[in-house]
């Protein structure tokens, strides 16, 4: 389990380095598939089977399809707009330091947090199985469920608005 | 019956109708104003007249009370009708009548009609409230009112700087007394912890808080000195002279300035006990009446010497307050209130007459024209001048004899020769204005053809002028009240009348009723008699000083010049503050005031700049103090929690 | 029982979500700065998970799969507009869609 962790951690890092830097679309769709496959692989190895698998499906299928048709259909196959420094006075030096800060004091959050330190709690064997989570999700936890069916709709119907008909 | 309800009515009912009428001033016609205007002080006047009955025809006078507001424990507002503020509501709401129907004709053909009328009924309510109310804070709250409609009309005309100079300066004078007067309120609620009189004398009575009964006696005496121009904070008076002439005759001459006799009289107890604080009221008014006198007799504005004729008798009443007369001070203010009244009035007329030329020197002969005016000015000035049957007489030899029987010969020496003074002015005014010939405009020598022309022309205006001023019928009537109950006045209410009626509220002193002492009497009628022979010797229509004066070339002299104490003011108050403010206007406003309020705006243009940048609509810088904020929140809870 | 402390867990989803962090601050492509997003929201999610296993309740999980379905939603708004601003200029670039700020 010690080298599921580091490998998983690794890819999952990995990923979000190569959307950092990758240069065209695809590529960075590729890395973050990458990276989402790491953390399916996090969740497994925390006996959380079902989400592992809706990791999978739902963001490494279904969300990064819809990314790669959006880059299909607009054809935006490199990424154009790096080359001039932009509207913002030294973006990258800005960002890539406030995001090193953040970096820095959420490390130190966790890995020397008193949360972190909690112990592992004993679980049954069937831990974050589906029929398990099922059971949850559709009993003690139904009212999230339906208010998330209605989010859907929404986005469904505000997707609809918005790209649905042709405007000049 | 209670007719306690009437009190309020009587303070409140000119104050709406003020309202009212300044309100509709506009909109209302001219007619509609006056009748709610007079009509207002009408149902004034006889409410205090109803309560005047029922006080002084009840068995035994008990003073008739009402509530008008409570503010807490500290000061609850008041109203009471005792024998004095009853003789005093009389006198205001009744002179107050006859002068806004006097004003309905006067002032109809001006633009702001409405205004004024608005004006002077608030006088009226501010008067009222002073002199009805059972404690200091009404009192005050009344002295500032009058105070404020003083203003107001002496600045009538505001268009003209002198008007509005005039105003600014009897505001000025009247707030330095204020401040006294109201630095001796609160040095009277130190003392006692009431405000309400019948408290405050009744601690006095039981002997308590002796020691600074002078300091407040002083300071109240600061007050009414500025009210009511007496020296050293006179110069106002003569300068008030710019407000209409009704003005004059109501708040400048028969009310308002009389307001520190009244409140001498209503803290008499204060100044039976302040000797020095009384001796000093005395000495003040005695200055001040020979003061006036004197100034008068140099005048050459009808109007202004008129007001120096009120500083001196003002400074009579101020007298008999001192010496402990107060009655007859309530006396003289009573007769003073009608003749003064009724000598500016029929000076008003005189004045229409001239086309508001004001300036004795130009008038002269006017008898043969206008006889109501000559016999009714003739009649108030021989009341102030103070002969036998004249209401006059009756009240300023109460004075003196006061002033005798105590042996104040210093000041009784002043009294009588400021009734020689005061026969002395009256006479030269009389005769300037009415007898002798008609005055002719001197006309500008340019050629002599042409010279002629003009000197006919001029007289064909005169003559014009002289059939176009038919005196109007409610100009008439007050002015010929006026003159009767100047003539009358006296001898009706002198002696035990005005005992009775004032009495009940000197509960302290022993007063009866004294008969006329001849020698007293006699004195002050031949000293007057000596004075007015004197200036008809001078000022008669062929008299040597008439012609002096009445030459263009003549200089006036100190007796113009007010002794100089206005350029004396002038000089060490006026000009330094002018300079001041000059000084601060040049440089503390533009680099204080403007630079704080020019460094703000800049301050806010530039945090603006600054701040703009962050509003720059790029989602990534958004974000990015988004993110800083987050790290900062971050860093707060990784260091400090 | 999972083999590494809560403690790494918490760390590994911090770095992960400074990283995404660091790339919607850096990328000025639309896309990259929703996928981005996407990743910041699966740090977060990692550390629901995780924190849930360590209480042995189903709350993290079930947060995490509600972050999942809400993050579809999001996804499917962003990449509508990301589209019409394709539409609008063929160079989608998010520094000058700068109307936001009146």
């Amino acid at each position: 389990m010690n080298v599921v962790f580091i490998v998983a951690g690794l890819m999952a890092i990995a990923g979000v380095l190569g959307v950092i830097l990758a240069k065209q679309p695809v590529y960075q769709v590729i890395s973050t598939v990458f990276s989402f496959l790491g953390l399916a692989a996090l969740y497994l190895s925390l006996q959380s089977e079902f989400l592992a698998v809706i990791q999978l499906i739902v963001y490494g299928g279904a969300i990064m399809i819809l990314f790669l048709f959006v880059i299909a259909l607009l054809s935006a196959r490199k990424d154009p707009v790096e080359k001039d420094v932009g509207q913002l006075t030294r973006p990258k030096l800005l960002g890539y330091s406030v995001g090193g800060a953040l970096l820095v004091m959420l490390a130190i959050v966790g890995l020397f947090g008193h949360e972190g330190r909690l112990d592992w709690a004993q679980v049954p064997a069937d831990f974050g199985q589906v029929k398990a989570f099922g059971y949850q999700l559709l009993t003690t936890n139904v009212f999230p469920f339906e208010v998330l069916a209605f989010i859907l709709m929404v986005a469904v119907i505000g997707v609809m608005i918005l790209v649905g008909r042709h405007r000049a | 019956m209670d007719l306690a309800w009437m009190l309020p009515a009587i303070v409140v009912v000119p104050l709406l109708s003020a309202a009212i009428v300044g309100y509709f001033r506009n909109t209302w016609s001219k007619t509609t104003v006056s009748w709610v205007a007079c009509g207002s002080v009408a149902a004034a006047f006889a409410m205090v007249v109803a309560l005047a009955v029922q006080y002084w025809g009840a068995a035994a006078a008990e003073p008739i009370r009402s509530g008008l507001t409570s503010w807490g424990s500290l000061a609850s507002l008041g109203l009471v009708a005792d024998g004095l503020s009853l003789w005093w509501a009389l006198v205001v709401t009744g002179a107050g009548l006859l002068i806004h129907i006097y004003s309905t004709a006067y002032m109809r053909e001006d633009e702001s009609y409405g205004r004024f009328m608005a004006k002077l009924n608030f006088f009226i309510f501010a008067m009222s409230l002073l002199v009805l109310s059972d404690n200091f804070i009404g009192l005050a709250i009344g002295w500032g009112c009058v105070g404020l409609a003083s203003y107001m009309l002496i600045g009538f005309y505001f268009t003209k700087p002198a008007a509005q100079n005039a105003a600014i300066k009897a505001f000025v004078m009247n707030i330095a007394g204020e401040a006294g007067l109201f630095a001796g309120i609160a040095f009277i609620y130190a003392n006692f912890g009431s405000f309400k009189f019948d408290e405050v004398f009744g601690a006095i009575a039981q002997g308590q808080g002796v020691a600074a009964l002078n300091l407040i006696g002083i300071l109240l005496l600061i007050g009414a000195v500025a009210k009511s121009a007496q020296l050293p904070l006179h110069t106002w008076l003569p300068y008030a002279m710019e407000g209409p002439t009704p003005v004059s005759a109501l708040i400048h001459a028969a009310t308002m300035v009389t307001a520190g006799v009244y409140l001498v009289s209503r803290a008499y107890p204060i100044y039976e006990v302040a000797s020095g604080a009384a001796m000093t009221v005395a000495w003040v008014g005695g200055l001040g009446a020979l003061f006036g006198a004197l100034v008068a007799a140099g005048q050459f504005d009808i109007k202004r010497v008129l007001a120096f004729s009120t500083l001196s008798q003002i400074g009579y009443m101020f007298l008999a307050n001192g010496l402990g007369a107060y009655v007859a001070a309530d006396f003289h203010f009573f007769t003073h209130a009608f003749f003064k009244a009724c000598l500016f009035l029929a000076a008003g007329i005189v004045v229409h007459h001239y086309n508001g030329d004001q300036d004795i020197r130009h008038m002269g002969g006017l008898w043969y024209r206008d006889k109501f005016a000559g016999l009714t000015f003739g009649a108030a000035a021989l009341a102030l001048i103070g002969l036998p049957p004249f209401a006059g007489f009756f009240s300023k030899d109460e004075i003196l004899l006061a002033a005798f029987s105590q042996g104040q010969w210093a000041l009784f020496t002043i009294a009588v020769l400021a009734a020689g003074m005061t026969a002395f002015y009256n006479v030269r005014l009389f005769s300037l204005v009415f007898l002798g010939d008609a005055y002719v405009a001197p006309v500008r020598q340019v050629g002599k053809k042409r010279s002629r022309k003009q000197a006919e022309a001029a007289g064909a205006d005169a003559q014009a002028h002289a059939h176009a001023h038919e005196t109007p019928a409610a100009m008439k009537w007050p002015v010929a009240i006026l003159a009767v109950l100047s003539v009358v006045s006296g001898w009706l209410f002198f002696g035990h009348v005005q005992l009775t009626a004032l009495a009940p509220s000197f509960p302290t002193l022993d007063l009866h009723a004294e008969a006329i002492n001849p020698v007293v009497a006699g004195l002050s009628v031949a000293v007057a008699l000596v004075g007015g022979l004197i200036s008809w010797y001078l000022y008669r229509p062929e008299g040597a000083r008439r012609a002096v004066e009445l030459n263009p070339l003549h200089k006036p002299g100190i007796l113009y010049n007010m002794f100089y104490v206005d350029t004396l003011y002038d000089f060490l108050f006026v000009r330094p503050a002018k300079e001041t403010a000059q000084f601060i206007g040049q440089l503390f406003d533009p680099r204080g005031i403007d630079g704080v309020v020019n460094g703000l705006g800049a301050l806010a243009r530039e945090l603006g700049g600054v701040l703009r940048r962050w509003q720059n609509g790029l989602v990534r810088s958004y974000a990015l103090t988004v993110f800083a904020g987050v790290v900062l929140v971050v860093a707060y809870y990784v260091f400090y929690v | 029982m999972p083999a590494f402390s809560l403690n790494a867990y918490v760390a590994l989803s911090a770095v992960l979500f400074a990283l995404g962090g660091i790339g919607v601050l850096v990328r000025r492509s639309p896309l990259a700065m929703l996928m981005s997003i996407e990743l910041m929201l699966n740090a977060a999610n990692l550390l629901f998970v995780a924190f849930g296993r360590a209480h042995g309740g189903y709350e993290g999980q079930i947060m995490a799969f509600l972050v999942i379905t809400v993050a579809a939603a999001e996804v499917a708004i962003g990449l509508a507009l990301t589209v019409l601003l394709f539409r609008r200029r063929p160079e989608a670039d998010v520094d000058q869609v700068n109307e936001l700020r009146l």
